[in-house]
């Protein structure tokens, strides 16, 4: 069997199969016509109006935060699309609780006292494109488009713009292509999962390869086969005389994942430089998004007793000459604060109930323990009387040592 | 530049320290130039260039352990940490460890040729790819020392300790809520009291060594761990009697996993480490299998204890390594043994159909429901693992024969094991709704999926070999 040449053939094979595979995806999953002149519509976040809830453009970002009464939000914007030019709408937004509907809202000027509307698929936190091009509303001339969220908005949702696009072959590969390689900084999800470019993504990546692979795969087997035809070749002499070329592809459709991933990794760098770069680890902390909760922390810091480990403190019983360290109690409405305080607050004594929004048991807090409240609801201070009161219980009676950044620290006496 | 310094020497120490240990261990192996390999063509070039590497490799993640259990023992002795209690007394046991090694290993054997010759186009890409995970590791580092405390966990369970321990100088208690409040101040208490110390001990040692306290800079020990890792799977390749370029490659490979690669910049958690200790024990068990060395057989031995101090699953881990080892130890009995083991779990499957009870937090009763999108999502479709498990499927078809016989039984057995022990987690219990949205599922699969990359590029370098032999018969 000749087959030695077949390995570095094997790229060039590998290559076509990636554009067969590419071809074959397009023709399932175009919304519209192979090729549209109608070019991309971009609706930028400053464009959009919040026509039901609370929310507020932040920098290029619309921030939905709160339904209305009725457990609705909606977000409109005003288009002149013609309805045959566009095949494919699609919101960019992430931060969408998985409890949350969305549907698409559009008026036309066939239909002027006509809303239509079309459910929306979520992924990830940010919802799919939708295909309107089969829709028997949508006609004539689009005067506007609208999002409507629905059910409770646990997070707030961030709306980044939306496109209207003619879903033609260029156009999808385009779409693909743009969620492979798109950037989210890192956050709280970062650690349990990469996602494969964009949170919304019609074809991930490793698929796409995979497939490539295969059908590359294939087309080798194929031509070993037809060459070594009048030789009787055991079939694991087959498998093995294609295997090299196959682990070369392997390492090739890895290769490729690898770069992608590198070059995120270097953006991350990128960011993290001009974020952290050359700062103290105090500066880097106020840095963070929670930056504001760190200046507060640190100023309660210096405000509570001194901790002064001792070697000859008993185990058991660290702080000064086996004086137990100050205790700390730490509330806030929000889960993520009471946590992030803590580390925070640490080496001090710190306890704080991570699962729950409750304060401590007023029976079991005592003098000389401290408490830090920060954007709590319903803890009440009366400052002539020192006394302390949260959730309508007991009172207690307490000095008010820091107040500041939305936080307050006390003294219990 | 100090603080480098001062951070660069105190790990330097815990790194030489692992090194010493692994070489005082390793002279018999060296001696005799065994190799792992069924292969004859340079083995011993490939053994000695393996074992470099390996020495590296396996070294930092031995030292690293034995600095915490030394941290632990000046504790219990009422101790306080600094640089002079903790480094003075590993610098010189380490000095005793490497003229130890030196002289055992200057008696007993003779210096080798470094590893076979690449031709020059494959040189090349040897390169290439040392240059790729290089400036991997570069931009890792940045990263690591840059970034101040980041992900939840990293400051709900595992820092807090750190920070107490560091600015007390000892292991202070950690209870639950309610045992808190009954100690009086005494006791501290954190999202997860009873987790391990192993980690939170690389962070104390990490801000002892610059002394002070800064959470960026005291996660070095994250970086360092996926290098040594990727030393050690450069190593047990070479080892195996592959060529320096398919060792480069399961470098490459084990130190291009996206979600590894995430562990170390949002350093904290301590899944990367159990992933390295895994991979480690697992190895060395493998290693022994083959060499039945009592160097190798220690090794696995240390590496298997470290993992129930790095994670509390990490005693799940350790004991999915027994199946490899009974096939060793009893080469005969003991494919029987492993296959009633597997008999008697499946039945204790069926029984727990019928009870409720709970361990280590999961409630274990059988209800298979595997939550199949969200597996999908995270094996297949999502970023975590490039092409990782497509591979290990494609190779567990191709190959089946070659996994099932020595000498990649052993280890195949090991990761059976561990598959069916993330399986029952996650089919069978109350984790499946940490598989939907995409949480816990993926850094349960990081404690695996360094081990069962190298297990895939054995396996294809062993297959390989096999029909490349076979092929020259025929001719």
């Amino acid at each position: 069997m000749a087959h030695s040449d077949l390995a570095p053939r094997s790229l060039t094979i590998w290559i076509a199969a990636l554009a067969v595979t590419v071809l074959a995806y397009v023709a399932v999953a175009k919304a519209g016509p192979w090729y549209s002149p109608a070019p991309e519509v971009r609706i930028a976040s400053s464009a959009l109006q919040i026509a039901r809830g609370k929310g507020a453009l932040i920098g290029d970002v619309l921030v939905v935060e709160r339904t209305a009464d009725d457990g609705n939000a909606v977000v409109s914007a005003t288009t002149n699309l013609v309805a045959r030019d566009y095949a494919r709408v699609a919101w960019r937004l992430h931060g969408l609780a998985p409890g949350t509907s969305a549907f698409l809202l559009w008026n036309t000027d066939v239909e002027p006292d006509r809303v239509n509307r079309l459910p929306l698929a979520a992924q990830g936190g940010a919802l799919l494109p939708a295909d309107v091009a089969a829709d028997p509303h949508w006609l004539g001339q689009v005067r506007g488009i609208a999002l409507i969220l629905h059910g409770e908005i646990e997070r707030p949702v961030e709306i980044l713009g939306a496109d209207a696009g003619s879903g033609d072959a260029f156009a999808t590969i385009a779409s693909r292509v743009r969620e492979w390689v798109a950037y989210a900084r890192w956050n709280g999800s970062s650690i349990n999962t990469v996602s494969d470019g964009d949170e919304a993504v019609l074809l991930p990546l490793p698929l796409l390869l995979f497939a490539a692979l295969v059908v590359a795969s294939a087309a080798i087997a194929a031509i070993v086969w037809w060459r070594g035809r009048g030789e009787s070749i055991a079939p694991a002499a087959r498998i093995a005389s294609i295997a090299p070329s196959v682990a070369l592809l392997f390492l090739a459709s890895w290769l490729v994942l690898d770069a992608r991933w590198a070059v995120a990794l270097a953006r991350h760098v990128h960011d993290d430089g001009i974020r952290f770069a050359g700062k103290s680890p105090a500066a880097k902390h106020l840095a963070l998004e929670d930056g504001a909760l760190f200046a507060f922390v640190e100023k309660a810091r210096t405000i509570l007793p001194p901790i002064a480990a001792d070697a000859s403190d008993p185990p058991g019983h660290p702080g000064p000459r086996g004086a137990p360290a100050a205790r700390v109690f730490v509330v806030s409405d929000s889960n993520y604060v009471r946590g992030r305080a803590a580390y925070l607050l640490y080496p001090w004594n710190v306890w704080t109930d991570r699962a729950q929004n409750v304060l401590p048991p007023a029976n079991d807090l005592r003098a000389g323990d401290w408490i830090v409240v920060y954007q709590r609801h319903g803890v009440a201070y009366d400052a002539a009387a020192h006394h302390l009161r949260w959730d309508g219980g007991k009172v207690i009676s307490a000095d008010l040592r820091l107040l500041d950044h939305g936080g307050a620290l006390f003294e219990l006496r | 530049m100090i603080d480098a310094l001062r951070l660069g020497a105190g790990w330097a120490l815990a790194w030489l320290l692992g090194v010493a240990i692994v070489a005082a261990l390793a002279p018999h192996r060296l001696e005799t130039g065994v190799s792992l390999s069924a292969r004859s063509v340079d083995s011993d070039a490939s053994v000695r260039a393996g074992e470099i590497m390996w020495l590296a490799g396996s070294g930092f993640l031995a030292g690293a352990f034995v600095l915490t259990i030394w941290m632990r023992v000046l504790s219990a002795a009422h101790v306080r940490f600094s640089i002079v209690s903790i480094a003075a007394p590993l610098a010189i046991a380490t000095l005793a460890l490497l003229i130890f090694a030196y002289v055992r290993r200057k008696r007993r054997t003779t210096a080798r040729e470094l590893g076979a010759p690449l031709s020059n186009p494959l040189r090349a890409i040897w390169w290439a790819l040392a240059a790729w995970v290089a400036a991997r590791f570069a931009m890792l580092l940045l990263e690591v020392v840059r970034i101040p405390l980041y992900p939840w966990d990293a400051w709900e369970q595992w820092a807090t300790k750190a920070r107490v321990w560091y600015e007390f100088g000892r292991l202070v208690p950690f209870v639950d809520a309610g045992s808190w409040f009954a100690a009086h101040g005494t006791a501290w208490t954190d999202a997860s009291p009873g987790y391990p110390a192993t980690v939170p001990l690389w962070q104390v040692w990490s801000c002892i060594a610059l002394g002070r306290w800064d959470d960026a800079l005291m996660n070095l020990p994250w970086w360092l761990t996926a290098v040594a890792l990727a030393f050690a799977a450069y190593g047990v390749v070479r080892g195996f009697g592959a060529s320096a370029l398919a060792a480069m490659i399961g470098a490459w490979l084990v130190s291009s996993l996206p979600l590894a690669n995430v562990h170390v910049a949002l350093a904290g958690y301590a899944d990367l480490p159990m992933a390295a200790y895994y991979a480690l024990a697992a190895l060395a068990s493998w290693r022994w299998a083959q060499s039945r060395s009592i160097g190798d057989a220690t090794l696995a031995l240390v590496f298997a204890l470290a993992c129930p101090t790095i994670k509390t699953p990490g005693t799940v881990w350790a004991l999915t390594l027994v199946p490899a080892v009974l096939v060793t130890l009893l080469p005969r009995r003991g494919p029987r043994l492993v296959g009633i083991g597997i008999a008697v779990a499946a039945f204790a499957l069926l029984v727990l159909a019928r009870i409720h009870p709970t361990v280590l937090g999961y409630r274990l009763h059988l209800d298979f429901a595997p939550a199949w999108d969200g597996l999908a999502d995270s094996f297949f479709l999502l970023g975590n693992w490039n092409l990782l498990w497509y591979a290990a499927i494609a190779c567990a078809v191709v190959m089946w024969r070659e996994l099932s016989k020595r000498p990649m039984l052993p280890l195949s057995l090991t990761l059976g094991t561990g598959l069916a022990f993330l399986a029952v987690v996650f089919a069978f219990t109350n984790a499946r709704d940490w598989v939907s949205d995409q949480t816990t599922i993926n850094r349960a699969v990081l404690h695996i999926a360094p081990l069962v990359t190298v297990w895939i590029v054995l396996l294809c370098v062993r297959w390989l070999d096999g029909h490349r032999v076979a092929h020259a018969q025929a001719a």
